[in-house]
């Protein structure tokens, strides 16, 4: 059950978060570490397993899958909450059990990863939307009320599609160990078997934003507090394309054929649709949630290229995403300081006020965007690479014209903060030095796996080592 | 192998100009020239170890390699950010290292007071990282990268004053032509990439001793090699930019246009002598190019008015003599005169600076005269170096030009030798003339001279070390030449490499020429007391003066058809282009404008968007069944 210690510290991480909360006020801050120190032992203790685990067991009886795979997750997830903690630093205004919530969150994105059972991704899926739900409306704010209830309203409905798929899914094969499927005589007809797999897939399209089941996720974005939008960009899409992946890969090989297709496709609508939406936004949070949708669609790229270079491709391209993400949250949480969210007219003069942390984020946005020496334009590559050897030029072409809208969206904001404006707009903040590291951290990881990638591949080609692809 | 050293050479001096470029504005001045120098310093000590147990290796293996990481993976053979020791590079090495030792502690005095010190050795302990990286390179993609940082770190050190538009000009210049040179070795690298999937020094020499030449792509990859050689170490027709490069500090002149940098071309031709076996019109071409360089910058040097352009050109004539060395085999030749040649261009470099020093800022000849006096250690130390690269006996420049003469005549290259021994006469002229110019006849600014000093000890000091060096270096000849035999004997293609002796006609004939060179500059100058400007009113000193004119001859024929060419795609084709393009951002942003009122923040749409999505999906499946 050891492999179980990484789970079990991050719920004992929300337990004692919250009963922190209800001691004495002074120990308002004890709820904020005591969870920070859990996810961090926890994110170790991952890193440990992932050493050891050679191959794949099965745990419960096939609900759980434990592998490289699973505990790579958990270390993102855990660096997507950990990061959301650092950028909630001093940041009363969010509730005294925000940390608990973030660390049930990260339970959430851990489940659905590892699961090998319908039910268990089912449990997973929710155990991380419903902390969000309540994350997102954190602050009594209108867009903050809005962003919350949007969000609770389309999850429940995404879940009952998720939840309708797994039934039919179940009265098909009689078994929700999905891991089983492919020992089953069940061809790749249109059947309840086929429509099962496209309501989940629909489900999970939700959580990643595919589109076109993306329209909550902007609003969403805008107005939940930074430190929840950095944990839904990042942990959010960590778990939900992890479960595609896993999905596709251990209950569905055998019809690779059948839904890489759609797949394909979905990623070429949400590369052009992300991307081009990008372009008008004028709030950074808005701008970044379109980003969000369009590198969701460069995920898929790989899921749907169906070989394994496409595997380790998405996976690798999880971390520069994920880093560019934080990094890009964080420089909003520093700007907006007191504030709520940031206008790309708010960025003017921000190179000459702050150099260094208009430095770090030009670097991350670079990565989005996909220009080289950065960790972005790595993971493009290997994507590019591997949707080529799956001979989908279609799915290439989607790829480069994607990325070619939407380094015209991420350039923006970057103008903007080189722009002279006689109102100096751009208030000087004072770094946070909790948001301040992970800015620091997300940048310069963005360049050394740019400049270096070769050891994160070597860690990726261990992970998604899917045994249906060799 | 695994650890062994090699890369820890290299972080010194990284780290000086790492530590440098973040804290060096909020501590003394001087401890930032003191900083740097123990980086380089201790850079020396630390190479000292591999390159020592280098001797103690078998014979047949003297060579260490060790692998940092897989560099580039992914696309084929992975290339390797790999590192290589071996006798010739350690050579390189201690040359960078030490050389650049003393002149880091001359520039402690020569930059004193100069508001930018703190980014001055910054950037010359950034130069001393990439140089080290160029030569510990353990195949050509790693030396490629230390040679476009050696470029760069050039570019900002010419630019170093950047106020003066023609320092930015220089600094313009070399940048452009060492790029050409970049993009030969790229070429170069890739095509051998490209047919033997290796980089590596060892991989790519183990093919070519079985190869034979004949063979037009071994033509191909050396001209291409050659051609980076050709930029860096200034050979004609690509040479101009390092009389230019003067336009930097004093120092910088010494440490990268004489001693190092440039002598990078002659590095990469000996190191990659198992090619130029198969290459034979190459190396031909390499002999012929170095000795009309030799003599070409020679016959500019005769009239030249600036102190330091009379050096900047005897560097590129030296640097012919040492291609003309690898030209016709003459490999440990070539290697040694490198190594004289670091020794006393440095000197003469430094003693030039301390000249300048010591005058203000003032390089013109024509308004020195009589320093001699006040400046006995310098003058003393700026006549060995002219004994030196005169190569009059037993100073060290005589040793290693007579070894590469002596075997140019030997492998029967006779128009060769003769270039060089005429060469070697208008060497002592013009360097005597600078001599005596500077350090003796009338005092020609009584303004000038009335403020002139000795420099202090921290500039001296080095200068004499150097001195030192400059008589004596001559003597390490047997040594090298026994310590390089390991490397030349690994693979076919360096069978005279070994130092020979060549007929004693030669020698006096050489010798005799140097003499009467030094003593015609002594009468004009010394006892006659011609002003430098004498002769450079009427041909062809008023051509030598110009430099024959390749400036304007690059111009015409070069930068101007460039220029039109640029000009008329300015006007007839990027207008088009650039409204083609504005045309397809402009449709893009439309398209994103109309798509954006689907974001009504209606969640009824956003869950029919769902739904339509799910519908499509659903239908997508029954019309493909």
């Amino acid at each position: 059950m050891v492999y179980l210690l990484p789970k079990i510290l991050v719920a004992g991480g929300a337990l004692m978060s919250l009963l922190a909360t209800l001691g004495l006020p002074r120990w308002r801050n004890g709820a904020f570490w005591v969870a920070l120190v859990l996810l961090l032992a926890a994110g170790v203790d991952a890193a440990v397993l992932w050493q050891a685990e050679g191959n794949l067991s099965l745990l419960v009886a096939g609900s759980m899958i434990a592998d490289p795979f699973s505990s790579l997750v958990d270390l993102l997830v855990v660096a997507a909450g950990v990061s959301s903690l650092l950028l909630s630093w001093n940041g009363d205004r969010y509730g005294p059990e925000f940390p608990a919530l973030v660390a049930v969150a990260v339970l959430g994105m851990m489940m659905v990863a590892e699961a090998g059972n319908l039910i268990w991704l089912f449990l997973g899926v929710e155990v991380l939307s419903l902390p969000l739900y309540v994350l997102a409306a954190s602050e009594r704010t209108a867009l903050g009320g809005e962003a919350g209830l949007k969000y609770l309203l389309l999850g429940a409905f995404s879940s009952g599609i998720l939840l309708f798929g797994m039934a039919l899914l179940y009265g098909a094969t009689g078994t929700t160990l999905f891991v089983r499927y492919p020992n089953l005589p069940l061809g790749t007809g249109f059947g309840l078997y086929g429509v099962g797999f496209l309501l989940v897939l629909v489900g999970l399209g939700f959580k990643v934003a595919m589109v076109p089941f993306h329209m909550w996720v902007p609003d969403v974005y805008e107005g939940s507090p930074t430190p929840v939008t950095n944990l839904m960009a990042f942990g959010t899409k960590v778990g939900a394309a992890a479960a595609i992946l896993r999905l596709v890969a251990y209950g569905f090989y055998p019809q690779a054929q059948w839904w890489s297709p759609l797949i394909g496709y979905l990623a070429v609508l949400t590369m052009i649709v992300g991307n081009l939406l990008a372009l008008p936004q004028r709030d950074l949070k808005r701008l970044l949630a379109y980003s969000g949708i369009g590198h969701a669609g460069f995920l898929l790229v790989g899921i749907a290229a169906h070989n394994f270079l496409g595997s380790m491709a998405a996976v690798f391209y999880l971390v520069p995403y994920g880093l560019a993400a934080i990094g890009a949250f964080a420089l909003i949480r520093l700007v907006e300081g007191n504030g709520e969210g940031v206008q790309l007219d708010d960025l003017e003069g921000l190179a000459y006020a702050h150099p260094w942390a208009a430095a770090l984020f030009i670097v991350v946005m670079l990565s989005l965007a996909g220009i080289p020496l950065t960790a972005g334009f790595i993971g493009k590559f290997y994507l590019l690479q591997a949707a080529l050897v799956a001979n989908q030029t279609g799915l290439a072409v989607g790829l480069v014209v994607g990325t070619l809208v939407g380094l015209a969206a991420y350039l923006r904001p970057l103008q903007r903060m080189f722009a002279r404006s006689r109102s100096e707009r751009v208030q000087a903040f004072r770094w946070s030095w909790a948001g301040g590291a992970v800015l620091v951290v997300a940048a310069c990881g963005t360049l050394f796996l740019g400049v270096y990638p070769s050891p994160m591949m070597h860690i990726v080609d261990q992970s998604a080592n899917f045994f249906w692809l060799r | 192998m695994g650890m062994n050293g090699l890369a820890t050479v290299l972080w010194p001096p990284l780290f000086g100009a790492a530590s440098i470029a973040a804290l060096g504005h909020g501590v003394p001045r001087r401890w930032v020239g003191a900083w740097a120098s123990l980086m380089v310093l201790v850079s020396f000590v630390l190479a000292l170890g591999p390159v020592l147990a280098l001797g103690h290796l078998p014979v047949q293996a003297r060579a260490m390699e060790s692998t940092l990481f897989a560099w580039v993976t992914g696309f084929g053979p992975a290339v390797h950010w790999r590192l290589f020791l071996d006798p010739l590079s350690g050579v390189w090495v201690l040359v960078i290292t030490g050389v650049g030792f003393l002149i880091h502690v001359y520039s402690i005095g020569y930059m004193d007071g100069d508001p930018g010190e703190a980014r001055y050795f910054a950037y010359l302990n950034f130069f001393i990282f990439a140089m080290l990286l160029l030569v510990l390179a353990g195949n050509l993609a790693v030396l490629l990268i230390g040679w476009a940082l050696v470029g760069l770190a050039s570019y900002f050190l010419i630019g170093f004053w950047y106020e003066r538009p023609s320092a930015v000009a220089a600094a313009k210049k070399a940048f452009v032509m060492n790029t050409l040179g970049d993009a030969g070795i790229l070429l170069g690298l890739v095509l051998l990439y490209l047919r033997y999937h290796a980089l590596s020094y060892p991989a790519l020499f183990q093919v070519f001793a079985h190869a034979q030449p004949g063979d037009p792509f071994f033509d191909w990859t050396a001209f291409l090699l050659y051609v980076g050689a050709m930029a860096k170490s200034a050979q004609f027709p690509l040479h101009m930019w390092l009389a230019d490069a003067m336009e930097g500090p004093t120092p910088v002149s010494a440490l990268i246009h004489a001693a190092t940098m440039v002598t990078a071309g002659v590095y990469l031709m000996v190191r990659i002598y198992p090619l130029l076996r198969l290459a034979p019109g190459v190396e031909a071409l390499v002999g012929d190019i170095g000795a009309f360089t030799a003599i070409f910058a020679a016959s500019i040097a005769f009239y030249q008015q600036d102190i330091k352009k009379v050096l900047a050109y005897s560097t590129l004539s030296q640097l012919g003599y040492m291609f003309l060395g690898v030209g016709v085999g003459a490999l440990t030749a070539g290697v040694f005169h490198f190594l004289t040649h670091a020794f006393f261009k440095a000197l003469l470099f430094l003693a030039a600076g301390s000249v300048i020093h010591a005058l203000g800022g003032e390089q013109d000849l024509g308004r020195m005269g009589g320093l001699g006096r006040k400046m006995p250690w310098t003058a003393g130390a700026f006549a060995v170096g002219c004994l030196a690269i005169a190569g009059i006996p037993p100073f060290s420049g005589y040793f290693s030009k007579e070894a590469i003469l002596g075997q140019a005549f030997n492998e029967g290259h006779w128009v060769l030798w003769g270039v060089g021994v005429l060469t070697a006469g208008m060497t002592a002229f013009y360097m005597f003339r600078a001599f005596f110019l500077t350090f003796f006849g009338p005092v020609r600014d009584e303004g000038l001279y009335h403020h002139a000093h000795e420099a202090p000890a921290v500039m001296t000091v080095p200068v004499l070390l150097l001195a030192v060096l400059a008589v004596i270096g001559g003597g390490f000849g047997r040594g090298l030449d026994a310590w390089l035999a390991p490397t030349f004997h690994a693979y076919p293609g360096a069978g005279t490499a070994a130092l020979q002796e060549g007929p004693l006609f030669s020698t006096g004939l050489t010798v005799g020429l140097a003499v009467v060179g030094g003593l015609v500059a002594y009468v004009l100058y010394g006892v006659r007391q011609v002003p430098a400007k004498a002769g450079t009113d009427r041909i062809p000193g008023r051509w030598m003066l110009a430099a024959w004119g390749m400036d304007q001859a690059w111009t015409w024929a070069v930068v101007s058809p460039l220029k039109a060419v640029g000009s008329a795609f300015e006007s007839a084709v990027e207008p088009a282009v650039l409204d083609g393009v504005r045309a397809i951002g402009r449709t893009v942003a439309a398209w994103a404008e109309d798509l954006r009122p689907l974001e009504s923040g209606y969640v009824r749409r956003y869950g029919l968007s769902i739904l339509v999505g799910l519908g499509a999906i659903l239908a997508y499946y029954l019309i493909r069944v």
